[in-house]
């Protein structure tokens, strides 16, 4: 009984934070909207979006053959339907965007973790190590790796979530100093928990929410970084991405600007919701830097 | 101070060996080989494919080739561009500079631009501008470079022909004098605005976070509780403060700005460093990408420990000690 008036008081809080804090809201709402759109892909879309219909580089509003369904965002040069990749294309986005990050968030946590946590000889090595990683331009390599190892998109999530960690491994690194010299962490030291049970049970749930937000941040640059590679014809070629979508857009910019510009918008408006809630979540944290109420 | 700094760059070096070596057998671990390409495809030639590969010493084990790398390097040898056949020094030396033009400039337009609006929003926070800025940076932020650089085209160079598409100079005009770099200006316009769009809500949110940040700290209030003016205030002790985060990130930038033009290189044909690393990657011209690679560490490295220096200058709350 008591557990579920605590759980409906944070949710009743977390209810409270969302209502006032217009980052969020707004953020929460476009990925509501873009997470809806990604599942029902299947079934919403008017054609199948590897389909290569009759009318080539049809313009935006363009009836289709045969009754078929109009071609609401018109049709590139082989004649794909533009509306339905664009909702395909919303799932790889996703896809990409979340698993890179919580990779990203999984070794940041841990090494991040163990280095503030343990602190002493293991930190100082730690701390040299992420100093490298972060001197090393990760697109750079992202870019190498990917070009000579092959495209794949597992590749590709994997690639970029193993290169953006360090950011996260600070933030728990902080954390987990300033939590392990507190009082309870202190008192399960006193009733021999070992380390690494504190470690997991006490310092990360307590010192998480940084990075909950440093994490979100994080997906809207995975989706950013997914779209760039496969701009640069990295992309995997058996998936359908907004990035390829734009790359395929380029040769007909005059002709029919449409192709590149519809797949640009969706990622503005992608990387803008994450982007939105995660600078929510930091003005949660960080009350005072709250400027436009 | 001197014993930081000697600790700072024996750390620097110690960073940019393991960071080309990481390198370095990473792309040799890769599938394709040079050789090969060098031998090419029609009739590889068993005989010349093992001549070839004992010439550029790709027969050796990655660490025996790694040392002999490093002890080139350390006679001042990059090695030499299987591609290109030219020494990688020259092969990169030729192409940094577009890419240097291209990125400082778009950079220090970025730098400027932000921290002035980012400085002024702070001063009316939650005025009309500040809340109208706040909003435009978050949309500038999540716009891929790539695709604003493309929409750009299609409106001031396709529809209004205002300006050229790309490239970085008009090769049949053949200018020279004040017409060349009159040339170069107007090719150069589309990429530092789409350098500029995407890279100014960077600083202008350190700025104006930074200039709130210090104007809420105690010893502005008790200023203002002296009578200073606030201008003086403002200009005198605010403003020395607030910029000391803008200093770190353009440091830090600097680092990056070798390395950060690919996509803008790539939508305006800019004959840069990303078209040189891209043509590296799909040639498999190890040397010229180790090359890149060090050239980009050493540069990260060098721009750190600067940026820790011009820190403590500035700022003689600062001190280094080991």
């Amino acid at each position: 009984m008591k557990k579920k008036n605590v759980i409906a008081a944070k949710l009743g809080r977390a209810w409270k934070v969302i209502r006032t804090n217009a980052q969020l809201r707004t953020g929460l709402i476009l990925v509501l909207i873009l997470v809806a759109l990604a599942l029902l892909a299947p079934v919403i879309s008017p054609y199948d979006p590897y389909k290569l219909t009759n009318e080539l580089q049809a313009p935006p509003g363009t009836a289709g053959a045969n009754g078929a369904p109009a071609h609401w965002l018109g049709t590139d040069k082989l004649g794909h339907d533009i509306l339905s990749q664009m909702l395909w294309g919303a799932r790889t986005s996703l896809r990409i965007g979340l698993t890179a990050a919580l990779i990203a968030a999984v070794v940041g946590t841990l090494i991040g973790g163990v280095a503030g946590y343990f602190g002493g000889r293991v930190d100082k090595v730690i701390v040299e190590f992420v100093n490298i990683f972060v001197m090393t331009p990760s697109f750079f390599l992202i870019l190498i790796i990917v070009a000579i190892f092959g495209s794949n998109m597992t590749y590709v999530m994997i690639v970029i979530g193993l290169t953006s960690w360090p950011g996260n491994a600070r933030l728990m690194r902080a954390q987990a100093i300033s939590l392990r010299s507190r009082t309870f962490i202190k008192s399960c030291q006193a009733m021999g928990e070992s380390k690494l049970s504190i470690m997991f049970r006490h310092i990360i749930p307590n010192g998480i929410f940084p990075i909950v937000a440093n994490t979100t941040m994080m997906i809207s640059g995975g989706i950013l970084t997914e779209a760039g590679l496969s701009f640069l014809g990295l992309g995997d070629p058996n998936i359908i991405s907004w990035g390829q979508m734009i790359n395929a857009g380029k040769p007909l910019l005059t002709k029919a600007p449409w192709v590149a510009l519809v797949p640009g918008v969706a990622v503005v408006i992608t990387v803008l919701a994450f982007f939105l809630i995660g600078d929510g979540l930091n003005r949660v944290i960080a009350p005072k830097m709250n400027a436009n109420k | 101070m001197k014993r930081y700094l000697l600790k700072r760059i024996l750390t620097g070096l110690l960073m940019v060996v393991i960071s080309v070596a990481i390198n370095f057998t990473l792309i040799r671990l890769a599938p394709g080989n040079p050789v090969r390409i060098m031998a090419g495809i029609d009739t590889p030639n068993p005989e010349q494919i093992a001549q070839l590969t004992a010439k550029y010493g790709l027969d050796k084990s990655i660490p025996e080739q790694f040392l002999i790398y490093l002890r080139g390097i350390l006679h001042g040898d990059f090695g030499y561009s299987y591609v290109t056949h030219k020494d990688v020094l020259t092969a990169i030396g030729e192409k940094v500079w577009p890419t240097l033009l291209v990125s400082l400039t778009g950079m220090a337009i970025a730098v400027v631009l932000g921290t002035l609006i980012g400085v002024r929003c702070a001063r009316k926070e939650g005025g009309l501008l500040d809340r109208f800025m706040c909003a435009i940076s978050y949309v500038c932020d999540s716009t891929p470079s790539f695709w604003l650089g493309l929409m750009l085209v299609l409106v001031f160079a396709s529809q209004l022909k205002w300006l050229p598409t790309s490239g970085m100079v008009n090769m049949r005009g053949g200018f020279t004098g004040l017409a060349h770099v009159w040339d170069v200006i107007v090719h150069l316009t589309l990429p530092v605005i789409t350098l500029v769009i995407v890279d100014y809500p960077y600083y202008f949110r350190i700025a104006r976070s930074s200039v709130l940040q210090v104007m809420s700290e105690d010893y502005i209030t008790t200023l203002r509780a002296t009578g200073m003016s606030e201008k003086r205030i403002f200009n005198k002790y605010v403003l020395r403060n607030a910029l000391i985060p803008t200093v770190t990130v353009v440091g830090g930038s600097l680092a990056f700005l070798i390395s950060g033009a690919v996509f803008i290189e790539t939508v305006f044909a800019w004959p840069g460093m990303g078209t040189l690393l891209f043509s590296s990657i799909s040639k498999r011209d190890y040397p010229l990408l180790s090359g890149i690679y060090l050239i980009i560490a050493l540069s990260v490295a060098v721009m750190m420990i600067v940026v820790d220096v011009v820190y403590s200058l500035i700022d003689p709350r600062i001190k280094y000690t080991d």
